[in-house]
């Protein structure tokens, strides 16, 4: 296994009455994506600016790279780079300048920063906006400023809070393949509501709620774990009501979740791909033909859901 | 009705930016008090007069002797304002005239009262019958300090009243008025010309702390922290940054000044070093206040508190006097002292009204370079403690 690049042990922090992040522990490796999923107002935001050294924790410590973050050296702290969920840009600063005066504050050397700052410019399509003001950009444009931003000084570990918020569909499958292609090359820890998003690229997920971490581990074994099973809907369109109450029937010897909307079976349940030819078979026994079939597998939509429930959030 | 609508709507945002409508409403109690504590309570002020007496006295056929300095002496500390024991005038002594004009300059007295050899023989004389006998008095002031009027006036009539009891003869004396440097050939606009510059750099305060303000509501700040910078490299920057922008303040001020007809009894590049010099401890005030502002809004609101101090108690715009606290180098402290642009706007008047040099204001230069750095090292510290380090 990795070695550990940033270890979070025990954090606590408190805003007055409430517990925003209670005793959260988690370990993330060199080189994985890890995506660290909650509802709105879960504690993620606090967790991250508590894991990048923006907000010193109540209780707990986290360790970059084994040394502490907080009063540690700025050597070791500077190997992070943060994008927040905010624009945070300096508006009346051209792209090109802001990325140079960001490089300069870590340290980077001039010619390095203007080599990075053209290639970064490059890759998010903001090359022909290099001399333009940040505020005269678009929306979606000063969101992938915003990304860059946090990449300029090539940091080890990267901290993409909510990257795709905001962005029009063009801009976000760039930041989403920019982001794929950066996961190879570095450790990239990732805060998200696209559930699709964080499945297909996370190599590990933390879901955390009210504070508190409740699962993590890889979104495969999260489905296996949590998830309360694959999908499978059976339109029965134009059968009685009687074919569809033996239908349910014959269809329980798999599983006891099954709702009926109108003609409809949902059927839910662990597995269901690999038992489809026996439910097939069981139908058929039954002299029950389906109009139509649609199976969908356990999502980590589905695990979120389960874990935090659906009451909506702030 | 509409009207009362919108009222309770503006009404409950008002006072749902608590801070900013309590800062609001104590801003004029909490400067009325500082004016309290600043005027020493309920005190009466005293015009300082320095009296410097070359009356050699008369010695009297009888053998006994008149001097009619003691008289004056007396006739002068026995005026009292009404309704309190509190002299209007306080006499000083033991300064020769070299000191004396110093002190003038310095603003550390009102007025300087000279009596001349003769003083008493001539009063004498005059008692006698000598009608031809004149005793003469001196006067010498900086007119374009705003006490100077009340503290001639007041000498004057008190003098007045005593040559007339003394002498039972009317106008009994020749009269002198000396104006001190320059302060003589200046128009009313010359003289309020060093406050007003003065002001105008003070003003800078707003803009170094909206500045960091919005650094800070708008996220930068966060993003700044991350890197590698220092807190000294930052505020240096923005340090470098309003001094280059004040001195181009104080040249267009100075500038605009003397297309307007100002002219300077002194030399034009002292008044730079001392604008500029002057910049340091305003940018100083404008880190304090930013210290504690998370957004634009809250900047301009708390900066208010450091302008008014600065700007009201200063002397910079209104004549101000204050309680002594202790003496130091021959100079009376007092709370305006720890104000720096007190010593700025003493500094430029010295200069530009009465053509003093460098050797001349290194006091007051010494005095706002180590209240800069005081300044200096709390700003820095509360900003580094509010707005870099993680909470």
């Amino acid at each position: 296994m990795a070695e550990p690049v940033l270890q979070v042990e025990n954090l606590v922090k408190r805003f007055g009455s409430l517990t925003a992040v209670d005793s959260l522990s988690l370990e993330v490796q060199a080189g994985e994506v890890f995506g660290f999923l909650g509802p709105n107002g879960a504690g993620k935001t606090t967790s991250i600016r508590m894991m990048c050294g923006l907000l010193k924790p109540d209780e707990g410590r986290v360790l970059l790279h084994g040394k502490p973050l907080l009063g540690g050296d700025p050597e070791t702290t500077s190997r992070v780079g943060v994008c927040p969920q905010e624009i945070v840009i300096w508006k009346k600063q051209t792209c090109m300048e802001q990325l140079l005066f960001i490089a300069d504050m870590y340290g980077v050397s001039r010619k390095t920063a203007k080599q990075r700052a053209e290639s970064l410019l490059e890759q998010m399509h903001l090359s022909e906006k290099r001399n333009k003001l940040a505020k005269t950009l678009s929306g979606g444009m000063q969101r992938r400023l915003n990304l860059i931003l946090a990449l300029v000084h090539d940091p080890d570990i990267i901290v993409l809070d909510e990257p795709e918020a905001g962005l029009d569909p063009q801009s976000r499958v760039l930041v989403r393949e920019f982001i794929q292609d950066m996961a190879s090359r570095k450790t990239v820890i990732l805060t998200t509501h696209n559930m699709d998003e964080a499945d297909r690229v996370a190599d590990r997920v933390a879901i955390i709620d009210h504070g508190k971490l409740l699962l993590v581990d890889t979104p495969e074994e999260l489905k296996k774990q949590a998830g309360t099973g694959d999908v499978l809907e059976i339109s029965l369109s134009g059968a009685t009501e009687e074919s569809i109450a033996k239908a349910r029937e014959t269809l329980q010897s798999f599983t006891d979740d099954i709702i009926v909307h109108d003609s409809t079976l949902q059927v839910r349940a662990h597995g269901l791909i690999e038992k489809m030819p026996t439910v097939l078979e069981t139908l058929h026994q039954a002299e029950i033909v389906p109009c139509e079939m649609n199976w969908r597998p356990t999502t980590l939509e589905d695990v979120f859901i389960s874990l935090t429930g659906r009451g909506l959030r702030e | 009705m509409k009207l009362f609508t919108v009222f309770r709507k503006t009404f409950r945002e008002r006072m749902r930016d608590f801070w900013l409508a309590l800062l609001s409403m104590i801003m004029a109690p909490f400067f009325i008090l500082i004016y309290y504590l600043m005027m020493g309570g309920s005190s009466f002020s005293s015009y300082d007069i320095i009296l410097l007496s070359h009356d050699r006295g008369v010695t009297l056929e009888d053998g006994s002797t008149f001097n009619a300095t003691d008289e004056v002496r007396e006739v002068l500390s026995n005026i009292i304002w009404a309704d309190s024991t509190k002299p209007v005038l306080s006499l000083r002594e033991g300064y020769d005239r070299e000191r004396a004009e110093q002190a003038l300059r310095d603003r550390q007295r009102e007025a300087l009262l000279i009596l001349d050899e003769d003083f008493s023989q001539s009063i004498y004389d005059r008692s006698m019958g000598d009608s031809l006998s004149r005793p003469k008095i001196t006067l010498i002031g900086d007119l374009s300090n705003p006490y100077y009027t009340p503290a001639a006036v007041m000498a004057i009539g008190a003098l007045d009243s005593y040559f007339m009891r003394a002498t039972n003869t009317n106008p009994p004396y020749d009269f002198e008025e000396i104006a001190l440097g320059g302060s003589a050939s200046r128009t009313e606009f010359e003289f309020y010309v060093p406050g007003i510059f003065v002001a105008a750099v003070i003003f800078l305060l707003y803009e170094v702390c909206m500045l960091i303000a919005r650094e800070v509501s708008a996220g930068t700040m966060d993003r700044l922290n991350l890197t590698r910078m220092k807190t000294w490299e930052y505020l240096g920057g923005i340090t470098l940054t309003f001094i280059v922008f004040g001195l181009v303040q104080v040249v267009f001020a100075l500038g605009t000044a003397i297309g307007l007809g100002f002219t300077s009894e002194g030399p034009i590049w002292i008044t730079f070093l001392v604008g500029g010099l002057l910049i340091l401890p305003v940018i100083a005030f404008g880190l304090i206040t930013a210290s504690f502002s998370r957004s634009e809004s809250e900047a301009f609101v708390y900066s208010n508190f450091p302008l008014f101090l600065l700007i009201f108690f200063s002397g910079s715009m209104f004549p101000f006097s204050q309680p002594s606290w202790f003496h130091l180098f021959g100079r009376s402290f007092g709370p305006m002292d720890l104000l720096p642009p007190t010593h700025g706007v003493n500094a430029l008047n010295k200069v530009m009204t009465h053509g003093c040099g460098i050797g001349d204001i290194w006091v007051e230069l010494v005095i706002m370079m180590v209240l800069t750095v005081v300044y200096f090292a709390i700003g820095a510290y509360l900003f580094q403690w509010r707005q870099t380090k993680a909470r």
